[in-house]
């Protein structure tokens, strides 16, 4: 944990230059003949979504191992994790609620897509409520194990929403689908890619910042009960 | 609005806000536990050692 910790420094600065070459693609990259300008909406929202379901996978087996082995570790990581995707999850939403207004005309629907990343959401807001709601650090970091995993069954949901539902958002922007025609191609798929990089780097930086933060907050805790007993 | 200006800088500042807030947030939240580590770490069970220049 504490080299995981040491090695951030590093990988900060290295999301700062990658972030600095993806911007640079980003608007350098051609209009969509489609969606105009308004396509680089897209570079935020969807690495955001990808981060947002990505983070949750990862608290889902920081979780398993808390529950498993009984890390403390794995339970750091698990109270770390949950900000930070939920950050991701609130760009996603806002993002795509923004680019909807001029292209769908509204700023939200009740679409398969959209609720299931809202259900995120709340979930990742449901998890840091119970970490912080619970006094005994036990108790709370099992019930945090537990809702998380119990939480990973909408992974899949937001995933396959656009194939399984009709819905008004569009296919995934990776990849083909049979159903769903081409994905995102061309001049427009390198600024994609490296924001995704961009922000998966961005990613592992912020969950190692909190555990950070989390650690040191446990160890000035226990420090401070110590103290009172002595006194 | 033909060119969606307005949205793209909406979004953008956004997640400036978003990543960079929390980034310095943190930040900050660490630096102020470790410094108040190290008040703690300076202090001996019984009180305060000579070194701690909080309780001379």
């Amino acid at each position: 944990m504490k080299r995981l910790i040491a090695m951030n420094r590093w990988l900060g600065w290295l999301t700062l230059i990658l972030l600095a070459v993806s911007l640079w693609l980003v608007f350098n990259a051609p209009i969509d003949y489609q969606q105009g300008n308004s396509v680089r909406i897209l570079y935020i929202h969807v690495p955001s979504a990808k981060m947002a379901l990505f983070v949750y996978l990862a608290l889902t087996v920081f979780s398993i191992w808390y529950l498993w082995k009984k890390s403390e570790t794995a339970d750091i990581l698990v109270e770390a994790s949950a900000p930070v995707g939920a950050a991701f999850a609130l760009v996603t939403l806002a993002s795509g609620s923004i680019w909807g207004k001029p292209m769908w005309g509204t700023w939200w629907a009740w679409d398969a897509r959209l609720t299931s990343m809202l259900v995120l959401l709340i979930l990742y807001m449901g998890i840091i409520a119970i970490r912080n709601g619970i006094d005994d650090p036990v108790k709370g970091a099992r019930a945090t194990a537990v809702l998380a995993i119990f939480g990973a069954v909408d992974l899949p949901i937001i995933h396959f929403s656009v194939v399984w539902w009709r819905t008004l958002h569009q296919p995934p922007s990776f990849g083909k689908t049979a159903s769903a025609g081409p994905a995102i191609t061309g001049p427009l798929l390198p600024p994609l890619l490296w924001m995704s990089l961009t922000f998966f780097l961005l990613g592992a930086y912020l969950i190692l910042l909190k555990a950070r933060e989390t650690q040191g907050r446990r160890t000035l805790e226990h420090l401070e009960a110590q103290r009172r007993t002595h006194v | 609005m033909s060119d969606y200006s307005l949205y793209i800088h909406a979004v953008y500042l956004l997640a400036l806000l978003v990543y960079g807030g929390v980034t310095i947030l943190w930040k900050i939240r660490i630096k102020t536990i470790e410094t108040r580590i190290q008040h703690y770490q300076g202090l001996t069970p019984d009180g305060p050692t000579h070194s701690d220049p909080h309780h001379p």
